[in-house]
């Protein structure tokens, strides 16, 4: 009897949801659905089953609590809202502290498996190499479109250079830029690259779904050839958030792509004696196809390690790289403290960047330098066009 | 319409039946600000140190209680920091620091040998608990020849607000989960002058320093050439440990791999792991000695449970 009821209650729910998923316009047209044949065939499907399907489908076991935890976070669904995820937004409540509104948007999250890849800092110059080094994170072959971009002057604008990879399944992959590579067999060539700049990559799938788009991570390593000075830092990833074709227009806006962060934050060395850094920086709006550079002022608020709040500014067109010593605030003499918080924001465009830390240190007080990438905060919409 | 409306509803049917599947697990989201930070690789012993930074990315006091951990003895030594607004931090590991210099509520021991730290964000009395996702940092050894290493905290988030417990739920409910895998290019181990020999720092994510119960892994390894080759590894982990590529196994070296470079997927079996990589190589034109730290690519989450007295 139980059964009976337990069926009746199924094929009455099972009615429903038919009436609300044919939409409305088979609400209009009510009169033509057969319901009788409709709940027919719902009657031989169910006395086939035996069993009532919806305690079956409860019922689908569960996997050890160890590994299958639902985590809502960051799966690749269409949807962009990360609703499980504490927003961070550090510096709204700020009480004045930090001369910056507050920030609304999710940064991306960093060092996953993504669709596009930044990376601000690839250097050919001199004795300077950089060995960049893409990983295809899936069990499917991928093509990825690349372009290196340069800053060549007032007159010429950001220079770019395109070329295509294809990675089969797991592959790494890693050319010296100076160098390219070239390989015939797998359709796969990267010029040579002479200057500074940086580097994009967007993943190019075959299919549109999304596991097919955020499969790429990626890293570059810059070295001197002489002394071995080395910086190597993770690209800046951003993880694609619904399913589609991949057109060349990179939409960084929450929905299609994730946003480029609203601000970067360092923790850095104060510029001092044997100590002064390089801040690297990379505008996120980009419009290759019309040329057209982006040019933007960074506002830039400095904390030292009590508290005290200084400010400064620069503008810079396609790619900024400047030592610490161009900028007084983060000299020690002005900020008092060896170590300082430096927030960063981009006014026309999102940024984003890394500082190369260096400093002496060691028995034999030797220089070093180590890749300091930022923390991110916040987002703002952006897009990247590829010709 | 008829048929239309059938197909419809076995539509709603099928995706019904479709979205009863298990979620996936995913690995924590990084370079934002966190509640848990962990430092894969602090070192201070002969000829080497450690700079250890510390920021406080909120415009909140914050309360941070956090654990060295030594190996091989797989002890924890603790010590609270109290970092104003978007305070930075730093000292060097062999030296800690007592607060000089206006830092109120802060005395870090110094730390002798190899090891890790953890930090955990304390919420305060005015905290709801859902501000607790708050810090981040960095570890930058070095050591003579401008040998230098440096790595960013792997960070985990608090999903949902809570009180605050010494025991922390890495679960992807409470906190993120620790990541699965990790996905490392490494460069292939060769003969030379000097050697290119990458050196991996391992660490068990499970910590139970209340009963002082050391975690212990077997760590399975998965090389991919860059032809697409596969082939494996595995040792095992107490704590922390830091083992040269090629005596872990011969196929991390040039000659069995068969390519210069590689992509090698790091896993724990018995519990998940914190995994590193220190890029060791010589200079393609000039020969000269080169350093830098590696850091993975996640994927996947794995859930993990962190004590602490």
């Amino acid at each position: 009897m139980r059964r009976f009821r337990g069926m009746r209650r199924s094929l009455a729910a099972l009615a429903v949801l038919l009436m609300f998923s044919a939409g409305p316009a088979a609400a209009i047209e009510v009169d033509e659905v057969d319901w009788t044949a409709v709940l027919r065939a719902l009657g031989v499907a169910l006395d086939s089953w035996r069993l009532s399907p919806f305690p079956r489908m409860t019922a689908t076991p569960t996997s050890p609590p160890a590994t299958s935890t639902a985590t809502p976070s960051h799966t690749p669904p269409a949807t962009p809202t990360r609703t499980f995820t504490v927003t961070p937004m550090p510096t709204q409540p700020s009480s004045g502290q930090l001369a910056f509104g507050p920030s609304i948007g999710i940064a991306p999250p960093q060092r996953l498996a993504s669709a596009f890849l930044v990376f601000p800092y690839v250097v050919h110059s001199g004795s300077t190499d950089t060995r960049v080094t893409l990983i295809n994170m899936s069990d499917s072959d991928i093509s990825v479109n690349c372009f290196f971009v340069k800053d060549a002057g007032p007159v010429l604008g950001c220079l770019e250079i395109g070329f295509r990879v294809n990675l089969t399944p797991l592959q790494p992959f890693s050319w010296y830029a100076g160098d390219g590579t070239n390989n015939p067999l797998t359709f796969t060539a990267a010029p040579p690259f002479d200057g500074v700049g940086e580097l994009k990559c967007a993943v190019d799938p075959e299919v549109p779904d999304l596991d097919a788009h955020n499969v790429l991570q990626g890293r570059a390593t810059v070295f001197d050839n002489n002394d071995g000075d080395t910086v190597a830092y993770g690209a800046i990833g951003f993880q694609r958030r619904i399913p589609g074709h991949y057109s060349g227009v990179i939409s960084l806006d929450g929905f299609t792509y994730d946003q480029c962060p609203e601000r970067l934050h360092f923790q850095v060395l104060a510029q001092q004696s044997g100590s002064n850094s390089s801040m690297i920086l990379t505008p996120c709006q980009e419009d290759l196809l019309t040329q057209t550079p982006t040019s933007t002022v960074v506002q830039m608020q400095i904390v030292n390690e009590f508290e005290q709040v200084f400010s400064s500014s620069t503008t810079f067109t396609c790619l900024s790289v400047k030592s610490f010593s161009s900028f007084s605030t983060l000299r020690r003499s002005t900020l008092g403290t060896d170590t300082a918080h430096v927030v960063l924001r981009g006014v026309s465009s999102p940024l984003v960047g890394m500082v190369v830390d260096r400093f002496t240190g060691g028995a034999d007080h030797s220089s070093h330098s180590s890749a300091n990438d930022p923390y991110l905060e916040g987002g703002r919409p952006s897009t990247v066009i590829f010709p | 319409m008829r048929v239309v409306a059938k197909k419809n509803g076995l539509l709603a049917v099928a995706l019904m039946l479709g979205l009863s599947g298990v979620a996936r697990a995913t690995p924590p989201a990084q370079r934002l600000p966190s509640a848990i930070i962990m430092y894969p690789n602090v070192r201070a012993e002969a000829g080497f140190d450690t700079r250890v930074e510390m920021v406080n990315l909120t415009s909140r006091d914050q309360e941070i209680k956090c654990h060295y951990l030594r190996a091989p003895i797989c002890n924890g030594t603790d010590f609270f920091v109290r970092l104003t607004p978007n305070q930075p931090i730093s000292w060097l590991a062999s030296r800690g620091t007592l607060g000089s210099g206006g830092h109120v509520g802060v005395a870090v021991p110094p730390f002798f040998g190899q090891g890790s730290l953890k930090c955990f964000v304390i919420p305060d009395e005015n905290s709801d608990g859902s501000d607790q996702n708050a810090i981040q940092g960095r570890a930058t050894v070095f050591g003579t020849g401008g040998y230098t290493e440096s790595f960013g905290a792997i960070g985990i988030e608090r999903i949902t607000a809570g009180d605050f417990s010494t025991t922390f739920e890495l679960d992807g409910s409470t906190y993120a989960q620790c990541p699965d895998n990790y996905h490392f290019t490494f460069i292939a181990s060769e003969a030379g002058d000097p050697d290119t020999e990458s050196e991996l720092i391992l660490s068990t994510c499970d910590e139970d320093l209340e009963n002082l119960i050391s975690s212990t892994t077997v760590v399975q390894f998965q090389i991919i050439n860059e032809f697409e080759d596969m082939f494996s590894a595995s040792t095992t982990v107490l704590c922390y440990d830091r083992q040269v590529l090629s005596q872990i196994n011969s196929v991390f070296s040039r000659d069995v791999l068969g390519t210069p470079t590689g992509q090698v997927i790091v896993r724990g079996i018995q519990g998940a792991v914190i995994a590193v990589l220190v890029d060791k190589f010589v200079t393609p034109d000039g020969d000269a000695a080169a350093v830098a730290g590696n850091e993975p690519a996640l994927s996947r989450g794995r859930s993990a449970r962190i004590r602490i007295p």
